[in-house]
Order: structure tokens, then C-alpha cells, then sequence
């Protein structure tokens, strides 16, 4: 192993020799910019504005804010937030107000619709993340929505954090055999009736629920990939509805009344209220079992075609006070050091956006040497990953889905 | 003469009110589609109509309106109810005593723990079940969260009675009650009639103000819809949250739309309240007058029912902390369980680590707030007695109560705008204004009629001794009213606590306070977390109440009448 690096070091030397200077150049160029960066973030206070629903996350967020702390003299604050819409919003008033430095927030946790509205509205700082050395590792070749953010391009706005694919979750003390697809939740319900439900819209994952039934449901799901204006989206979201029909009666409170949210879903599992809930981290089952937040009975399973997949990623506003210690904390954020924490199972368990064959065998035996928990689907179980439909649908799924059960 | 009451005038609408008007405005701006940065520097009204092309809008309004309306009324009619059946009775000093500790739960706190109570998997059902139910997993009843907002009607009226109560003792100091009652009783009114012709037409104008407070409030309330509400559709005030924080952008105009549709709601409920008060009144000229009638029964019944209704909601009050407490220190807690079958005080520890920070800053904005509030009520009420002016039929009493008459969600977008343009948001100093701004309005209600009622001659007595009239303000007055300004500070303390979404919109989210962090949690769901936090918040304000009580009794241990 040593020798192969010195091996390449020599070559690279070799290289370097060779060429005369002008590859060397870049890099040495690329390597002043970052050194540059990293002084310029020393003592720099960086307010993280990342959704603080999660002790495990929470927890997480503060290791990583004293490792930079320690390594960089960066000061990482979390704000923690309800809803990442109310940060854009924040945003956005100070944008209206002129505000074009001094910024209230310096990095924030992103994705799907809120990206696309930030980067609709120029409310993002210049692309960042092709000057990140970490920015290599990440695995864009097998990974696409670490590109493609719903659809929208990412250009490098935002920088990967971590993987996220919907699971179900059910008890197995309750319910022995879980469904595999829509259809057979219908009839699972039917023997289970108010089991099971989703939040409801516009909560994240009720409209991840819909998006993964209409995937199921619809005809032709090449559509999907388009924005809604170009299709006709009455006719072929009827079968959506026509389903939602029938699955509604058979909820949770006969879907007169909607969980808050998926993490009130794992309460409610918890209590028996719900035998199925779902989540859009592969290990948060597992992570609850540990924690006595859920029984050890719990499954995680995912349907047969497959469920939807997206990346989360931390992006710099406009007017942010603190971009150089913001990059400073994105580029940690993606090291092995952090991503193979984040992806052990008794700390936060969200899945790497790295690529293993950019890391060196040491840091790849590590993530090989993780031990997911008995509720973690290994990734052949997990199956294939849906990609998220066109960012436009969510709006319009959002309408209709109020217009019929929420009025 | 003249001037100076001009001056006070405007002082005292300059310090309340000017803050309201400005977010209002502010807010209106958007809501006729003028957002600068948002592609919007046109007028136009496309904002209003899309709020009422929203599908859940009328559903919701409706919602509002009647879990407001009953929420309310009903507080008001019990919390008088109460007041006349259980006065001077056997538990006429336990209800004096219970406001305090009543009002220091705060309305989040004990909606999280009120719903934990009465859910089909909360505490109750797991005491009845399986032995009393046959349940060994929970039944699927819409309880919590129901769609017609029950739920949170009566955990509003839990919550509002105690405070109504509150307001009828304060006004019952007003006047001579007692003698009244006692007049009353010679001229062979029976009690409940002499209450209803004598007492109850004096109190209600102090009451006014307090029920229009507490409706606006019942109409607007976020935090707690969300944890009892409906969701399918959820409260109107719920709603406008959602669109001020879609993720799609654009959806802030229809929030301030609809913010603006909330403050006519308000003041069209308010002239409801009103014109219903002029018809009563009117209605009831002729049986005012007409004397008592002979009844041979005292409603006994209506006694007995009255201490159930006290007990009930000392009870429900008692419990809901009790089950937050449990949880708190709970692990493992399943259902049918009628208890944590492991404990833990984990999330105790853990949570003092995570709120170090919030805690002090609840504290401190909770403090000065409150000492500046303080500050300022005794300086507007000491310039009211010198120049006597009364404090009932003040016009401009209106504007001291208008920030807690005018819904916050109507006003807050606005005031975020504005600091966010003189780059004023996000600081401690701000914070703590936009906290003065709902705190002083308490400050002065729960101060004023104590203060006003001061007989001046001990101040007069005092400065003919000591000859100077600072000291004898320092020395003999505010020692005097040690104990309602200590009171009032609790008061104010506590209403600073609670703030949700003042320190949501003008703290930037840089200034976490336990209210925040509790919210936060609250919508992550983890029972046991969310128990702890829910209790951060109630133990601040009881700390100070206690202190409020203590205190005055330490220092005057040796003036037994103070």
C-alpha cells in the first residue's frame, strides 16, 4: 500500500518534472485558492442552518462543527430550523431589503423545490463546489442526483452531503408479512384498517408518498421526467386519485386527520397507533431501535420496482457573512472522515455520497466494516432507486391533493 | 394640563402601538403584491384572490372562526361562572391560588402534554386499557387533532379560563364588591342574582379588553393548533404559516394576503363581540331594574357543579405536566403501559448540554424584557396618578392593548421586513424589543388597577416627613406595591417564554430560544425529547413566579399589612 503511493508520488513528481511547470502549475494554483480559502475562514463564525428535528442529526452536526473547530479555528453554529422554506423566505426578505453582504445565513441544508427555488430566484452564491478537494470523492458517475437535484442542474451550487432513499417501516410483532407494492398496501390495510397513513401534504414526505404512488401507479413513467406543463397532467394523475380513494377510508384515523410528520409516524409506530411508517433514511430503524424509540420487532422493507432516491446537499446563499468558512465546513462535511461517520449506523446512519473507488483501501475497508442493524436493508435489498420526478410535479400534486382531501 | 396628557398620549401609543402599525403595513405592502425582491413592484390583488382560490381556505376560516368562537366564550362564560358560584366558598382561596401555577404552564407546554394525556395511545388510555378496554393496541378515534377542532377548543378553554379568572379578581378590586353584595343580600337579591344584576355589569368593561385579547388570540394561535388542531384542513393561522414558509417562494405573497385576512377577521369578531354586548345589554335594560325576585332553592346544584368544573380543570392541568414528566424520564414507554417500562434520565442530561445556550438566552431576553416593561408601566401609570387620569375610558387604552389585540402572524412578516432593511435583525437588543412589544401590554394589565388604586395620601404623609418626593416614591410607594410589581414581573417573564414566533421571525434564527428549540423538537416527534424541552419552558416561568411570591414575603417579614 505505501509503496504504491510512493509509487505514484514519484510518478506524479516525474510528471510534474516533465511537463515544466504547467499542470503543476494548476495545481499549485488550485491549492493556493483553497489555502487561501482555509485562512481567510480562520475565526470566522458559520451559521449552519439545518432542520433540527433529529437529536441523532443534531448530535452529529455539533461533532462535525468541533472537528472543524479543532483543524480549522472555524466557529460552526447550527440554527436549528422547523422548515428549510422559512430560511429561503429569510433569505429572500433580504434580498428584497438589499441586503447584498452580511447575510443572517452562511451555509444551509438543501434540497428538491427549496434548491430550485434559491437558485431560481439568484438567491445562491457563486458555484463552490469544483474548488472543494473533497468535491473528487463524491461518486457523480453512479450517483446522478448528485447532479441532478429533482431534476433541477446542481452546477456545482451545492455541495453533496449524503444519499437518501424512501423505506417503509413495519412492526413485525403486528404485521408479519409487509406489502410490496401500492396495490397489495391496499389490501394489507384492508385487514389492517387505520394502520397506516402519510403526513400530511405539504409535508416532505406525505408528498415523497404521493410521488412514489403516482411513480407506481402511472402509465408511461418517462413522464415524470418532464415538467407538468407538458403533459397532461389530469389524465394521467387520475390514477393516483382514483387509488388515494380507496387507500383513505382504510388510514389512520380513516384520513380524516394526518400525522405531522414521518418523525411523529415512528411515535406512533412506537405505540402501536401505526403498524407500517416510513422514512427517507435506510437506518433510521435501526437508529431507533437503539435509541428505545422503537421495538426491536421493527422492519425496514421498500417496494418491489423500486422506491425514490434523492441526495441532500449543503448550499452557500448570495449574501452569505462567513463563504470562506462555509466552504471550509461543506468540504469537511464530505471528507471520508465525516461521511464514514455520518454513515455508521449508532451515529446518524445516512448513506455516503462518496464513490469507494476514489478512496484509499483503508478508508474503503471502513465503510466495508460498518455493521448495519438488523432493521437496515443491505443495498442489493434496498433495490433500485426511483429518481425524483420533475420538480415542477410537486406544486401541482400539492393542489390537487388539497383540493380533494384537504378542503 | 392638557399637553402633558397629549404627551402621554403619544408616548404610550408610540411605545405600543407604533410597532404594530408599521408591521402592518409592511405586511400589506406584499399582500397587494408589492415584494421588491420577488418580481413584484406591480399592485395588484391577484394575491387576495389566490388566497380565496386556495382549496383549504373557506374550510379553514370556518375551522377558525368556530374554535375560536367556542373556545372563547366558553372560557369566559366558566371563568364567570366560576367567579360568581365559588365566592367567598370553601374553595374560594384554592382558586385564588391556583391562577399563579395555572398561568405559568405555558400554552405549548401544556398542549404537548395535554395531548399526550388524551390521545387514543396517551396516558389515560393506557391506564384504562387492557383491563377497563380490552385494548392491547391502541384505537384508531380521532381525538387529538380531530377535524373539527375540539381538541383544541377545549385545550384552549383549559387554558384561557384560568386567566379570565385572573382578570374578574383583578376587576373585582375595582369596586366595592363586597359592600355591594352585602346591600344586595339585604334587599333579598340571592347571590347569583345579585352577581348577575350588580357585580357582572360593573366587571364586564374591565373584562372587555381581555376577552378581545384572548379571542384574537384563539383565532390566531400557531404553536398550539399545530400540536392539537386539525391538519386536513388545519386553522387558518396554520395555513398562513404553511405559505409563509412554502418552499415555493412566491406563496409569501399569499401568506401576507392572508395574514391581512386574518387581522379583518379579527376585527370583524371583535365588532361581533361588541354589537352582541350592546344587544344584551339593551335586551336585559328592563330586568336589570326590576329587582330581586323570591327563590326558596339556592342552586346547590350549580355549587357542586362549579367545584367538578374547578377541579376538572385543576386536574386536567395537573396531569398534562404529570404526563410530560413521565415521559421525560421515560426510555421505554409502549403502549398499553400504564407507566415507562424503563427510565432514563438521559434525555435530561442531554438536553442541559443542548440548552445552555437557549436557556440563557431565554433568561436574559425573559428578564430584561420583562424589568423593561416594568420600567416603563410604572413610569406611564406614576404619570397617570399625578395627573389622575383614570384608566378605565381612556381611548387610548385601545392602543396599549393593540399588540396583543392584532394577531402577531398579521404583523410579524412586516416587522421582519423592516429590521431586515435597517440590518437590525438577528440580535439580542432586537429580540428583546419585539418581546417588550407583547410583554408591556401584560405588564400594564395585571399593574395597573393596584397601582391607580394606591391611596396617595401614604405618599403625600411621606414626603411632608422626609421631604423629598423621590424618596418618598423609592422608600414608602414601590415598597408598598412590592408585591403586585413582583407579580406583574412574573407576569411579563412568563409571556416572554412563551413567545414562539416573535423570536422565530426577528431572531434570524441566530437568537435559539427554548420556545424555538421546543417547537423544533416538537415537530421531530420524539415523545420523550419533546417532554423535556415542553418542560424547559415551564420551569423558567415557575422560578419566577415562586420568586415573585417569596420574595415580597421575605423582605417584608416585619409589615405583616403589606
Amino acid at each position: 500500500m505505501l509503496k504504491c503511493t510512493t509509487e505514484i508520488l514519484k510518478k506524479k513528481v516525474l510528471v510534474a518534472t516533465v511537463l515544466a511547470g504547467l499542470s503543476a502549475a494548476a495545481i499549485a494554483q488550485a491549492d493556493d485558492v483553497w489555502q487561501q480559502t482555509l485562512n481567510e475562514a480562520k475565526g470566522q463564525s458559520v451559521y449552519f442552518n439545518a432542520w433540527g428535528g433529529s437529536d441523532t442529526i443534531n448530535d452529529y452536526i455539533s461533532w462535525a462543527a468541533a472537528e472543524v473547530k479543532k483543524q480549522y479555528q472555524v466557529d460552526v453554529k447550527q440554527v436549528k430550523i422547523t422548515d428549510t422554506g422559512d430560511v429561503v423566505s429569510r433569505i429572500l426578505a433580504e434580498k428584497s431589503a438589499g441586503r447584498e453582504t452580511g447575510g443572517s445565513v452562511d451555509l444551509i441544508w438543501i434540497n428538491g423545490e427549496n434548491f430550485k427555488a434559491m437558485k431560481d430566484n439568484q438567491l445562491l452564491a457563486q458555484a463552490y463546489t469544483q474548488k472543494l478537494p473533497n468535491y473528487a470523492l463524491v461518486d457523480t458517475e453512479n450517483k446522478p442526483s448528485t447532479l441532478y437535484d429533482f431534476t433541477t442542474a446542481v452546477d456545482n451550487l451545492e455541495a453533496p452531503w449524503g444519499m437518501a432513499q424512501l423505506v417503509f417501516m413495519h412492526d413485525s410483532k403486528r404485521l408479519a408479512k409487509p406489502p410490496t407494492d401500492m396495490l397489495s398496501l391496499l389490501e394489507t390495510l384492508k385487514h389492517n384498517k387505520g394502520r397506516f397513513s402519510y403526513p400530511a401534504l405539504p409535508n416532505f414526505h406525505g408528498t415523497t408518498f404521493i410521488k412514489q404512488a403516482l411513480h407506481e401507479l402511472i402509465e408511461d413513467s418517462s413522464l415524470l421526467s418532464k415538467p407538468v406543463s407538458e403533459v397532461d397532467f389530469e389524465r394521467v394523475s387520475a390514477p393516483l386519485w382514483a387509488y388515494l380513494d380507496q387507500l383513505h377510508p382504510l388510514l389512520w384515523r380513516s384520513g380524516k386527520s394526518f400525522p405531522k410528520s414521518a418523525e411523529q409516524m415512528k411515535q406512533l409506530l412506537n405505540d402501536s397507533e401505526l403498524f407500517i411508517s416510513l422514512s427517507f433514511n435506510p437506518n433510521d430503524a435501526s437508529n431507533a431501535i437503539a435509541n428505545d424509540e422503537l421495538p426491536d420487532t421493527v422492519r425496514s422493507y421498500v417496494h418491489k420496482n423500486g422506491t425514490l432516491g434523492n441526495t441532500h446537499f449543503v448550499a452557500i446563499p448570495f449574501n452569505a457573512n462567513a463563504k470562506a468558512g462555509a466552504q471550509v465546513f461543506a468540504n469537511f462535511l464530505m471528507s471520508a472522515k465525516a461521511q464514514l461517520r455520518k454513515a455508521t449506523p449508532a451515529i446518524w446512519g445516512d448513506p455516503t455520497v462518496l464513490a469507494m473507488s476514489k478512496l484509499s483501501t483503508a478508508q474503503q475497508q471502513q465503510f466495508f466494516n460498518l455493521k448495519l442493524g438488523a432493521a437496515t436493508l443491505t443495498s442489493e435489498q434496498l433495490g433500485k432507486v426511483l429518481l425524483e420526478p420533475h420538480s415542477s410535479w410537486v406544486a401541482a400534486l400539492e393542489k390537487a391533493w388539497l383540493a380533494r382531501y384537504a378542503n | 394640563m392638557l399637553y402633558r396628557k397629549l404627551l402621554l398620549i403619544f408616548v404610550g401609543g408610540l411605545l405600543f402601538a407604533l410597532p404594530v402599525l408599521l408591521g402592518l403595513l409592511a405586511t400589506w405592502l406584499p399582500a397587494i403584491g408589492y415584494l421588491p425582491g420577488l418580481k413584484g413592484s406591480e399592485f395588484s390583488i391577484t394575491a387576495l384572490q389566490a388566497v380565496f382560490a386556495h382549496p383549504s381556505t373557506y374550510s379553514s376560516l370556518s375551522l377558525s372562526v368556530s374554535s375560536a368562537l367556542i373556545a372563547t366564550s366558553a372560557a369566559f362564560v366558566l371563568s364567570q361562572w366560576l367567579c360568581m358560584s365559588l365566592y367567598k366558598s370553601a374553595l374560594w382561596s384554592l382558586l385564588k391560588h391556583s391562577i399563579a401555577p395555572l398561568l405559568a404552564v405555558p400554552h405549548l407546554a401544556f398542549a404537548i402534554g395535554f395531548a399526550f394525556l388524551i390521545a387514543p395511545s396517551g396516558w389515560l388510555m393506557r391506564w384504562l386499557s387492557p383491563a377497563l378496554t380490552g385494548f392491547d393496541i391502541p384505537p384508531d378515534w380521532l381525538i387529538v387533532n380531530d377535524s373539527y377542532a375540539i381538541s383544541l377548543s377545549v385545550g384552549l378553554i383549559l387554558k384561557e379560563t384560568p386567566f379570565f379568572i385572573l382578570m374578574t379578581l383583578s376587576a373585582l378590586s375595582h369596586f366595592d364588591h363586597r359592600k355591594t353584595l352585602q346591600v344586595a343580600a339585604s334587599l333579598r337579591y340571592s347571590h347569583t342574582q345579585a352577581w348577575l344584576k350588580l357585580i357582572f355589569p360593573q366587571l364586564y368593561p374591565h373584562l372587555r379588553l381581555p376577552l378581545f385579547a384572548v379571542l384574537s388570540y384563539s383565532l390566531s394561535v400557531v404553536d398550539v393548533a399545530i400540536v392539537l388542531g386539525p391538519n386536513a384542513p388545519a386553522t387558518f393561522a396554520v395555513l398562513i404559516n404553511q405559505w409563509f414558509n412554502h418552499s415555493d417562494i412566491n406563496y409569501r405573497f399569499l401568506g401576507a394576503a392572508g395574514a391581512s385576512v386574518m387581522l379583518l377577521l379579527v376585527i370583524a369578531l371583535i365588532a361581533f363581540i361588541y354589537a352582541a354586548e350592546k344587544l344584551i345589554k339593551a335586551q336585559s335594560q328592563s330586568w336589570l331594574v326590576v329587582g330581586p325576585k323570591v327563590f326558596h332553592k339556592e342552586a346547590i346544584m350549580g355549587m357542586l357543579l362549579a367545584k367538578a368544573w374547578l377541579c376538572l380543570v385543576l386536574l386536567m392541568s395537573f396531569l398534562s405536566v404529570l404526563a410530560l414528566l413521565v415521559w421525560s424520564f421515560s426510555r421505554q414507554w409502549r403502549f398499553p403501559d400504564a407507566l415507562p417500562s424503563r427510565w432514563s434520565v438521559k434525555y435530561w442530561e442531554k438536553s442541559w448540554q443542548q440548552l445552555l445556550e437557549p436557556l440563557q438566552n431565554t433568561a436574559s431576553i425573559g428578564f430584561v424584557s420583562a424589568a423593561l416593561a416594568l420600567l416603563i408601566c410604572i413610569a406611564i401609570l406614576q404619570w397617570q396618578a399625578v395627573y389622575k387620569i383614570p384608566v378605565q375610558r381612556s381611548w387610548w387604552l385601545g392602543l396599549l392593548y393593540l399588540p396583543i389585540l392584532v394577531p402577531q402572524i398579521s404583523f410579524l412578516f412586516g416587522i421582519q421586513m423592516l429590521l431586515v432593511r435597517f440590518h437590525l435583525e438577528g440580535s439580542l437588543a432586537s429580540v428583546i424589543w419585539v418581546h417588550l412589544i407583547f410583554v408591556l401590554p401584560y405588564a400594564y394589565l395585571t399593574l395597573s388597577q393596584v397601582y391607580l388604586q394606591f391611596d396617595e395620601r401614604y405618599l403625600q404623609q411621606a414626603t411632608i416627613l422626609c421631604q423629598s418626593k423621590w424618596r418618598a416614591f423609592f422608600y414608602v410607594k414601590l415598597p408598598m406595591l412590592f408585591k403586585p410589581l413582583a407579580f406583574s414581573f412574573a407576569v411579563a417573564f412568563a409571556v416572554s417564554v412563551a413567545q414562539y414566533l416573535p423570536s422565530l421571525y426577528v431572531g434570524a434564527g441566530r437568537i435559539n430560544t427554548v420556545t424555538l428549540e421546543s417547537v423544533a423538537l416538537a415537530s421531530g416527534a420524539d415523545a420523550r425529547v419533546s417532554a423535556v424541552f415542553a418542560l424547559w419552558q415551564f420551569i423558567l416561568p415557575l422560578l419566577v413566579y415562586i420568586a415573585a411570591i417569596i420574595i415580597p414575603q421575605i423582605c417584608f417579614k416585619n409589615r405583616r399589612e403589606l
